[in-house]
């Protein structure tokens, strides 16, 4: 009788997963669809005068909130499978707190005024800095718990440089560009942008994504995960480094997006089955999908840009996270 | 394959765990490691898996160091059970069985995608959970747990199995269940390696017992000969009967002696 079923069940589970994964690919491109013909010059397949738009403005925006919503949403989905904690998000390793400092030094030294893209890469040199200071800091035989110290640590150290340098801002527009960036942005990014941005996400996603098996197997704990013939070094160098790359590249071009990292993997792993290994691609799917949501929101209720991006994802994932504690307090209570 | 450890010392946070340690299990065998708590028990299982780094002495499997295979090899060749029975995310049961075929897609021997299937679905039914299969593995009880994730090592088709108190928390009817299924492993041919609290089980089922205390071998042989009256009393600092009930071993503490101290603090 069991026998009868279990083929169902197993059906049953797997249409789950190709349904999600086709949902959220089909929802991907209607968003990026929209995202390319909703701008403050107006809706519609833009004429051939104002194709420029679609191209210089419309399409960058678009790749870079695939890019950097795919990259912070299957980083989440990583760090919470390397480290068995449903809160983790790639915040907590510190490369994020890194790549803002670096940017916030690009402005504040005037860098980023002399030449634009010094910002971007003094971003991207923070995650890097950030990340060997994490791992030289956790040690190589260390378990996650002195991976989330170190990262806590160099957090706490990059936010309390970024207030360091805002108090010693002695020009208020450099105060207020350096409170903007923070808040996330995908606005007035152009190609350049995307080409310096796009090979450090995608090399770091290609990384992550090739972490199931060993995520998976990590379910069952170190010790069976290291009988199954996962090397936890080799692992949580990959997990590591690919978030940098992926993080670190996202923030040094939109800024710190809070939140995607942290509910995309929430919202999708009763859909995955709860499988680490088949977390990861639909939290990439998922982290484009939100962060494309949110920037359109934001550009149909302020064209003019006054809204951060960061700001979006926030008061989205807030109320989200007052549900997490509200169920979490129902399932705890006697 | 056999497992021998040539004369191993660990140490763990600096501290020696294991001195000297040498025993051989051997093929078609089930071996128990006994001893108090705090003896050496988990981090001898650990260190002849290779989960800890041993610092003097050897482990050969085969005649080849453990030291020496990649990890994903010794997965075809080890599975490991720990003490501690952790899930941590709510997995189905039949995909934590799947586990463990891990090593074999590591090291590219995966078979056809209906074989691997016929070997999850074998090791569910030996361990008398296929009904569970669709079940997420955070609801079971405690006893499916332990079945479900010795499912997992049976799927693993290694040739040598350890276990770290594979028995614990099951009830009398599970414990027996479980050790019938080692019993047809060793007959199989396999090397079976546990660590055991309940003496009695030992006794009954083990080939070979290895009496630990602080670190170091005190005893190792049949359990006729090891698990003695007067070895386990010296080891456990408890007095013991060893006898027979109903035709099997039976080993029980007793209360100490009138006139006699209270039983000496620790092991020697």
């Amino acid at each position: 009788m069991m026998r009868q079923c279990r083929p169902a069940a197993e059906v049953r589970s797997a249409g789950l997963v190709l349904g999600t994964l086709t949902g959220l690919m089909a929802l991907l491109v209607v968003l990026a669809g929209l995202s390319m013909l909703v701008g403050p010059a107006g809706f519609g397949v833009p004429s051939r005068a104002t194709s420029t738009i679609l191209v210089e403005i419309r399409l960058p925006r678009t790749i870079l909130a695939i890019l950097v919503g795919g990259g912070l949403g299957l980083s989440g989905a990583a760090l919470q499978g390397y480290l068995r904690n449903p809160l983790a998000e790639p915040g907590i390793i510190g490369v994020a707190g890194g790549a803002g400092l670096g940017a916030v030094l690009a402005i504040h030294s005037g860098a980023s005024a002399a030449f634009a893209l010094a910002l971007p890469l003094g971003g991207l040199a923070g995650a890097a800095i950030a990340m060997l200071a994490v791992l030289l800091l956790a040690g190589s035989r260390g378990g996650g718990l002195s991976l989330i110290l170190a990262g806590v640590a160099i957090a706490s150290l990059a936010s309390a440089l970024i207030s360091g340098v805002l108090s010693l801002s002695r020009n208020p527009f450099a105060a207020v560009e350096i409170i903007f960036w923070l808040l996330g942005s995908l606005a007035d990014r152009s190609l350049v942008h995307v080409w310096l941005a796009a090979p450090f996400i995608v090399a770091g996603m290609a990384l992550l994504l090739r972490q199931g098996s060993a995520l998976d197997a990590l379910t069952l704990g170190t010790d069976v995960a290291a009988n199954l013939g996962i090397d936890a070094g080799r692992l949580r160098f990959a997990v590591v480094a690919g978030t940098t790359l992926a993080v670190g590249a996202a923030t040094a071009v939109a800024g710190t997006i809070a939140f995607v990292g942290l509910i995309v993997p929430h919202v999708l792993r009763p859909l995955v089955g709860h499988v680490p290994s088949r977390l990861l691609p639909a939290s990439l799917v998922g982290g484009a999908v939100l962060l494309l949501a949110a920037d359109l929101i934001l550009r149909l209720v302020t064209p003019a840009g006054e809204l951060r991006l960061g700001v979006v994802t926030a008061l989205i994932g807030t109320p989200f996270f007052v549900w997490l504690v509200a169920r979490t307090r129902r399932e705890l209570e006697p | 394959m056999s497992l021998v450890a040539d004369g191993i010392h660990v140490r763990l946070a600096e501290r020696a765990v294991l001195s000297g340690i040498s025993l051989d299990c051997r093929v078609g065998r089930i071996t128990g490691v006994i001893g108090p708590n705090g003896a050496g028990k988990t981090t001898l299982i650990r260190a002849l898996a290779g989960l800890v780094p041993v610092v003097e002495g050897n482990i050969m499997l085969d005649g080849a160091r453990l030291a020496d295979l990649p990890p994903a090899l010794r997965g075809l060749r080890l599975a490991y059970l720990p003490q501690n029975r952790l899930v941590h995310w709510p997995l189905s049961v039949r995909h934590v069985v799947a586990l463990g075929r891990l090593p074999h897609r590591f090291v590219g021997t995966t078979q056809a995608a209906s074989r691997e299937e016929e070997i999850v679905d074998r090791a569910l039914e030996a361990m008398k959970v296929a009904h569970l299969a669709e079940r997420p593995a955070s609801e079971l009880s405690g006893g499916e747990l332990a079945r479900v994730l010795f499912a997992r090592a049976v799927a693993q088709e290694a040739s040598i199995i350890l276990a770290d108190e594979p028995t614990a928390g099951l009830d009398p009817a599970h414990a027996l269940a479980l050790f019938d299924v080692l019993e047809r492993m060793a007959t199989e041919g396999r090397t079976v390696v546990l660590a055991l609290h309940d003496l009695s089980l030992a006794a009954r089922f083990c080939h070979e017992v290895v009496l630990l205390a602080g670190g170091r071998v005190v005893a190792a042989g049949s359990p006729a000969e090891t698990m003695t009256e007067e070895a386990l009393a010296t080891v456990f600092g408890v007095r013991m009967a060893v006898g027979e009930v109903g035709g099997v071993p039976a080993i029980v503490p007793l209360p100490p002696l009138p006139g006699r101290l209270l039983p000496r603090d620790s092991a020697p």
